[in-house]
């Protein structure tokens, strides 16, 4: 039994909006990687949380807004430097 | 005056300075060679129009006695995925291919203000996902030495633009080993920094927790020199440190290696490949320049190339979702799509092992396998790294050798299909990503006529001294020259 089925790539690959006909040509070798991954049983989730990096919020920029480069608009897709166009949401 | 394109970076400021060297007769040189070579190396996926003009006004600059900065008028090439204000910057994905910035990263704008003349933008693996150029929308780059081979990845056209002399330095990133192996491939020297020594900020972002902004080179002082110009803190990326070495990144180049310790992994020089005896001479050049060499074993370092996707396929899955094709991306009219429907279409045009990152990185983070793939791979980075300090603090380590990669350059399309043996690759490389050392790839020999080059990493923090070892390293290597075209 491989470490992900054909119809969990599927769905995961759906979630990630990555079309039905994309996901299935990528199974085998997204099996094999999860597969490879297995090996991280080897260590245990005891002990607490990860560790991660603590930071000084007095070493953190200011949070304050900054005005945008001029044209910053020319930079993206949209009609005259002014709107971008997005299709509707459901 | 005849252009010297394979000068040093302070032989060719200091040439400029003194009018010994044009740095537009030099620039006009690297254009002509890249037209003549780069149709078949394809290091580089665009040129600045602008980079001869600039040259000319250095020229101009010299000669009226102004400052023109440590490295000027030198031909910096930028992997693709670190944004400057002239021209695109597309990560070789086919979503980004009409993208213009509308800034110069840090580490850019540094390095032209020390000078550098911005010659063009390399070809990578798109989005930095794989370690070979073979994953770019837009084709391969070609190895230098052998152009049936692959130049390395993801920074191959950097790599190979710097080895073929269609540039004096480049800029790589190294999220796995993307600067190393391909400096180690290309027979140059490539230094992925401490995390947080260079900024970020300008750098698409991929795995932003362990990648870094590096110099690639033809030798570890022009590593160094690049350094100084483009580290330290940058309040646009709060990962950045404050404090940097006394004296420079240069500060340790000729102090040698008498009398510190280099920890060896013995699986790695034991091996009777052509790679495994090279780093057994490696060692014993160190060995005999002054240096005590011992034995390393980190229990966990089987471990590590698995935690090391977990955590980018996670990020990678989180930095992609802003690739939806509506603020950037491709000419595809909204009109009549539903927003999931009109994302899905437009990421239809991703390439294959940006897709397959996706798929893992919505799945290893996911409810229900979170606990069995990210925590755990999370908890491998802790123990890996507490393993590396340990064995870094009880053995006095200076730094720990190894071959870059286990293998010398393959043929291009030799791994493509096989996503575990490239895993494998990275074996050696991603250590110091997980750990945030610093770690940089040395041309050490070349294994039938191939390059292979030799790691070193570091400690946290001390690159400058990681940089001193590596000009040891450097000083009893081979003398490769640069490949024959």
């Amino acid at each position: 039994m491989p470490a992900i089925t054909e119809s969990e790539v599927v769905r995961v690959a759906a979630l990630m909006k990555i079309g039905a006909g994309d996901a299935a040509a990528h199974v085998p070798k997204v099996q094999k990687m999860v597969g490879y991954f297995e090996r991280l049983d080897e260590v245990g989730l005891e002990g607490g949380a990860p560790a991660g990096e603590a930071v000084d919020v007095g070493d953190l920029r200011a949070d304050e807004a900054e005005e945008c480069p001029e044209g910053l608009m020319g930079h993206l897709k949209g009609e005259g430097g002014e709107h971008v166009r997005s299709p509707g949401l459901r | 005056m005849t252009a010297n394109l394979a000068l040093g970076l302070a032989e060719y400021a200091e040439g400029v300075r003194s009018g010994d060297v044009s740095a537009e007769e030099q620039m006009a040189a690297t254009l002509e060679r890249i037209a003549r070579h780069d149709g078949v190396l394809h290091a580089y996926v665009s040129l600045d129009p602008g980079a001869l003009g600039e040259a000319a006004r250095v020229d101009r600059d010299a000669r009226a006695g102004r400052d023109v900065g440590p490295l000027a008028g030198a031909p910096l090439a930028v992997k693709d995925n670190i944004c400057v204000s002239r021209g695109p910057t597309t990560c070789c994905s086919r979503m980004l291919e009409s993208y213009r910035s509308p800034y110069d990263a840090t580490a850019v704008s540094r390095l032209r203000g020390a000078g550098a003349i911005v010659v063009g933008k390399t070809n990578m693996d798109e989005f930095a996902m794989g370690i070979t150029t073979e994953f770019s929308s837009f084709g391969p780059s070609r190895n230098p030495w052998d152009t049936d081979r692959v130049p390395g990845g993801s920074s191959g056209g950097s790599a190979v633009a710097v080895s073929a002399l269609e540039c004096a330095a480049a800029l790589g990133s190294d999220t796995g080993g993307s600067v190393r192996n391909p400096a180690s491939f290309c027979s140059i020297v490539g230094l992925k920094p401490t995390y947080g020594r260079v900024s970020r900020h300008g750098l698409v972002s991929y795995a932003n927790s362990i990648e870094q902004i590096g110099p690639m080179a033809r030798s570890v002082r022009d590593a160094a020199m690049m350094m100084d110009a483009m580290a330290g803190h940058d309040p646009m990326d709060d990962t950045t440190r404050r404090a940097g070495p006394a004296g420079g990144h240069t500060a340790h180049l000729s102090d040698g290696v008498e009398g510190l310790v280099v920890g060896v992994d013995a699986r790695e020089v034991d091996r009777s490949t052509c790679v495994g005896r090279a780093a057994r001479r490696a060692a014993g050049a160190l060995e005999s320049l002054g240096a005590s060499v011992v034995d390393v074993d980190l229990a966990h370092e089987g471990l590590s190339v698995a935690a090391y996707y977990v955590l980018t396929a996670a990020e990678a899955g989180s930095n992609l979702a802003r690739y939806d094709n509506i603020r950037y991306g491709y000419d595809m009219p909204p009109d009549g799509y539903e927003h999931g429907a009109y994302v899905t279409a437009a990421r239809s045009r991703l390439g294959p092992e940006v897709q397959r990152r996706m798929i893992l990185g919505g799945f290893v983070p996911s409810a229900g396998h979170a606990g069995r793939y990210y925590l755990k791979a999370l908890r491998a980075r802790d123990v890996l790294a507490s393993e590396a300090d340990s064995a870094f603090s009880s053995r006095g380590l200076a730094c720990m050798l190894s071959p870059t990669v286990p293998v010398p350059p393959f043929r291009v399309g030799e791994k493509i299909d096989d996503p575990v043996e490239l895993f494998r690759m990275d074996s050696n490389t991603v250590l110091a990503n997980l750990t945030g050392r610093p770690a940089v790839s040395v041309p050490f020999t070349l294994c039938d006529g191939l390059p292979v080059g030799m790691q070193l990493v570091g400690r946290a923090g001390e690159d400058a001294r990681l940089l001193g070892v590596a000009a040891a390293l450097e000083g009893a290597a081979d003398d490769m020259g640069v490949p024959a075209l």
